[in-house]
Formats: C-alpha cells, structure tokens, sequence
C-alpha cells in the first residue's frame, strides 16, 4: 500500500494523490488533523517497529478496508509520503488547542516519524534526512563537500566581521540560519552602518552570487529543471517587491543532472528541490536542498509533471 | 582549552568547568551565543579561523581541544533578554548555528551533533531500543529481573557497573549512534535505557572524559553521521 500523510488542500499532497487516482494502485491518505483522536500501538519486535494507527478522520484512498475506517497497519507500507505541517496548525487553524489533544496528537506523529526513520519502506523523504535542511549552513557545508560551488558565507554576531566580509564582495546578502523566516535580503550600506542587532542572535552573511536561478527537482532518477526569471533577490516573495516571476523548463547538461541526482542520493533524499544559480561566466552556484519541495509552484508554471513522476516512485516501491 | 556547551542552569555543568578550571575550561551558555564574538566562515575556514564566545569572553576557535556538549537544544524560554516575540525565533537560529559549528570543528566533541540534536542522534528511548534490537543487543522489558547498574562508556573506556556483557552493549550502541559518549542503565545485563548525556558527577568518569576531549578526533571513536545513517539505510 502506498500511505500519504499530510492535510489535504496541501498542494504537493493533492498533487500525487490526483496523480495516484489515475493509477491502478491502493494508496490512502492519513490525515494529520485526526492524530488527537487517533489510537496508536508502537512497539518494537524482532528488530522491526511496528505501528499501528486508526484515525477518526475521514477516509481518502482506495485501500481503506471494509468498513473504510480500518486502522493502518504500518507494515503493509511499501511507500510513504509524508508533508506534515507543524502540529498547533494542524489541528486547529485559528485557535489554540487543548494541551491534552496536543500531546496526544504529538505523540502520534512522534511515532509516525520514527516509523518513517526506520521502515523499510520508500519514505519520501526520511524525517532524519529532512531534518538538515533545518540548518542552511549545516546542509550548505554538506553540499560543498559532495562537489558544488558554494556562495562564500559568514555566520557571525560581530559586526566588524560583517564590515571585513563586506569588503571581499560587492554585495553581500542575509537570510536565517534556520528554516525560520527563511527570506533572502540584500545588505545595503545603510544597513552595513547599523549593524548592532547582529550581536543579539548568529546571522548569516553571504557574497551576492549574480545569475539566473534554476529549481531542480529530482523525484528518483527523473530531473525537472526550471529557469526562473526575476529581478527580485528572493524570487518566491517577487509580489512583496512588485517583482514578477516567469519560469521556464530547460533541460540541464546531462552531468550536471547526475550531479544534482548524487547530491540528493548522498543526502538521503529521493524527492529533493536543488536551488542552483548559474552565473554570467558559467559556474553552476548551489545555495540549498529542499527536502520537502513546493513543487506546485513550478509545474503549474511549466507544466512538469513532477506529482505524477512522485506518484510513479511511489507505486514502483510499493510494488515491489 | 575545553568548551562545556550546557545551559546555565546545569549544576552539573558548572561543576565540571570548575573541576577542569585548570584545563582553561569554560562554560558555552544561551547568553554567549547572543553576545557578539563569534565568527564561522562556512565551508572555508570552519572551525580554524572563526572565534567564539565563553563565559562572555572571545577566544579563537583554533584554542579547543574539546568540547563537551550536555543540551540536546537551546530552548526559548532561557532566551530572557530576547523580545518575548522573537524568543522562539532566536532559538532557532541558535540551534541551527551550533548544529554547524560543532560539526565543523576539528577537534573532538562529545557528541558530535546530528541535524536532530546537538548531542548526538537524539533519539527517543523507543529508538534506542530498535538500535539496540538491530545490533544484537539485549533490552529491558517489565519482565526482566536484576540489579539495577548504571554505566558510562566513553570511546571504548567505561567507568561504572562493568561486565565483558554491558561493556559490548555500549560499544554497540555507541557505533550505531555514532555517539562517543553514552551513559547506559541496565537491568541485569540487559539495557533498560540510555542517554548521550550521562551525569559525569563522579570524579573518575569526569576524568575519563576529560582524557578523551584532550585526545585527538580519529584517535579512537570519533564517531561521524555517516556510522549512524548506515545502520538505517541497511534496512532500506
């Protein structure tokens, strides 16, 4: 059985289960905002952990049993795809839920997660894999280690560090350290001269790299590779500086294909967005992995078929 | 010099700066990662050329012998002199730049961080025990009956309630994590759970500790990612 785990109206998630319907393979769909009510049993046995959850929310997929609410045993998952969002939202959108409903309901995706970490199932993608996208230049070190070029990058509390950097390249930019509030802003020189509040928390500096941006996404062995036009600095937020977007589908050099899809093997992550840049003098410039790709945004620009390559994975693991 | 990267509030912590004092150890607190000093140039000069902050003192990073890490996470509560709003978001950030800082550094720390903890894995006892199950090794169930023995294994030394069994479960357990330094609760000689972060309050585990932060990475176990992420792609 292939098993989706998610809330639905997510668009990635909509996408392979639309393309799943169209395949002659049982799959369903756990959704997240029944893990408060759900009854779970986890163990571990004969070197295996064993899962069990039945969820009181409604049912969607073709292999939901006679009585369409039968509880998922964890076994008979041959692939796993998993887009998750943070708990509090998951079960309630516009309020704050009940403490007991809220650890019941952590406890629940706890286990799932560990399940993920550990099954012998195709997990797209394992949570541990995931998880080190949660640091940009833990991930970025990863990156530059299996041969790609890095943009030069400081993470620092000290201003005077930032001032020195600053005068290596011609423009420098900021972003987060973490997954948290992850948009990219150019250093101007105004900023450059109040720099104070860089000594309440580490931040990260980078050389502006100039070029064309190109999301690469690999489902597998497949390669998607969109060129995306901007004049904005962080093209996923071009609306909030009146910026517009145009994307196209381009195929990439077949060995900077196979680097990107030994990137994402080496990183554990079968289902990866790569964000690469190509620069005016023709370097490829890597900046990050996405481990959980919006990759919506990008086939309903280009007309990619990345949800159905997803759902072909998918099926060809669980059929396996 | 040894770095002890805990919080504050770790009594145990601070004990053992005090113990090692004359090791140049001090203590790597929430407040020093909010106060300006540090320096990381990622994937060029890590963990050679940057700087760091201790006990609100600036040192270069090329002075560690060792680190010594006892939190899994920075939380936002302890960030008191952060906007209420921004707490969480701060931690965040802390949390994602230690994980590459201590990953980055040349010398030994125990333990070496993973994307999930800064202190090895950061498993779930329910982890530990699939761990423990894959390689071989015997775990505590409500049935099992026997003296309950508390052990340290630190890259291949042990300090504690020591048999030819327990002293292979630890190894064990320790090459799956990928974690040098364990403390481990048996019941009898099956394991019954297990931490990255053991007390260290006895003065003879302290040393051992100690021995190995002034050693140099490889020499023993320096344990990686790599070990660990192994024992689940066999199973892939």
């Amino acid at each position: 059985m292939i098993l989706l785990w998610g809330v639905p109206g997510d668009g990635p998630l909509d996408s392979v289960a639309a393309a799943l319907r169209t395949l002659s393979v049982p799959w369903r769909l756990l959704d997240q905002r029944g893990a408060g009510r759900s009854v779970i049993r986890a163990r571990v046995a004969r070197g295996r952990f064993v899962l069990k959850v039945q969820s009181p929310a409604p049912v969607h997929g073709n292999d939901c049993g006679p009585t369409g609410c039968e509880p998922i045993d964890f076994d008979a998952v041959g692939a796993f795809y998993l887009r998750p969002v943070e708990t509090e939202r998951a079960l309630s959108a516009d309020s704050v839920p009940a403490p007991a409903l809220l650890c019941k309901a952590q406890a629940v995706e706890q286990a799932i997660v560990e399940w993920a970490d550990s099954a012998p199932a195709l997990v797209l993608n394992r949570p541990s894999a995931m998880a080190v996208n949660n640091s940009k230049p833990y991930q970025l070190r990863t990156i530059a280690q299996h041969g790609f070029d890095v943009p030069p990058t400081l993470v620092t509390t000290d201003p005077h560090a930032v001032r020195a950097f600053a005068t290596r390249y011609a423009r420098l930019v900021y972003k987060s350290v973490s997954g948290v509030r992850s948009v990219v802003n150019v250093l101007d020189d105004g900023r450059l001269d109040d720099l104070g509040d860089v000594a309440n928390s580490p931040t990260q500096f980078q050389a502006y790299v100039p070029g064309r941006d190109v999301r690469v996404h690999i489902v597998g062995d497949e390669v998607f590779a969109t060129e995306i036009r901007s004049r904005a600095y962080d093209y996923r937020y071009a609306g909030q500086s009146g910026e517009d977007v145009a994307m196209d589908r381009i195929e990439l050099p077949c060995e900077l294909a196979e680097r990107c899809r030994m990137l994402a093997h080496a990183m554990r992550l079968p289902l990866a967005g790569i964000d690469l840049r190509r620069t005016p003098d023709g370097r490829w410039v890597c900046f990050e992995v996405n481990p959980s790709p919006a990759f919506v945004y990008y086939e309903a620009a280009t007309g990619q078929p990345i949800g159905a390559a997803i759902a072909r994975l998918l099926a060809q693991a669980a059929a396996a | 010099m040894i770095a002890v990267v805990a919080s504050e509030w770790d009594d145990a912590a601070r004990a053992l700066v005090a113990r090692w004092r004359g090791e140049g150890a001090a203590l790597i607190g929430a407040r020093d990662l909010c106060t300006l000093g540090w320096v990381f140039g990622v994937a060029s000069d890590a963990g050679t050329q940057g700087r760091f902050v201790a006990e609100a003192a600036v040192h270069p990073t090329a002075a560690l012998d060792g680190v010594l890490v006892r939190r899994p996470a920075v939380a936002a509560e302890e960030l008191r002199w952060i906007a209420a709003e921004d707490r969480a978001y701060v931690a965040a950030e802390t949390n994602a730049f230690l994980v590459s800082w201590l990953d980055a550094l040349p010398c030994t720390v125990l333990n070496r961080p993973s994307a999930n903890s800064l202190s090895g894995p950061g498993w779930s006892q329910r982890q530990w025990q699939l761990a423990a199950a894959r390689a071989g090794v015997a775990w505590a169930s409500s049935r099992n009956r026997g003296e309950e023995t508390e052990l340290m294994f630190c890259a291949g030394a042990v300090h504690g309630a020591s048999n030819a069994r327990r002293r292979a479960a630890a190894r064990s357990l320790s090459a799956a994590a990928g974690a040098a330094l364990l403390g481990l609760r048996f019941v009898g000689d099956a394991v019954a759970a297990v931490t990255t972060r053991p007390p260290l309050a006895n003065p003879a585990a302290a040393e051992i500790v100690l021995a190995h932060l002034r050693s140099r990475p490889g020499s023993s176990q320096d344990h990686r990612d790599h070990r660990r992420q192994k024992l689940f792609a066999r199973s892939a």
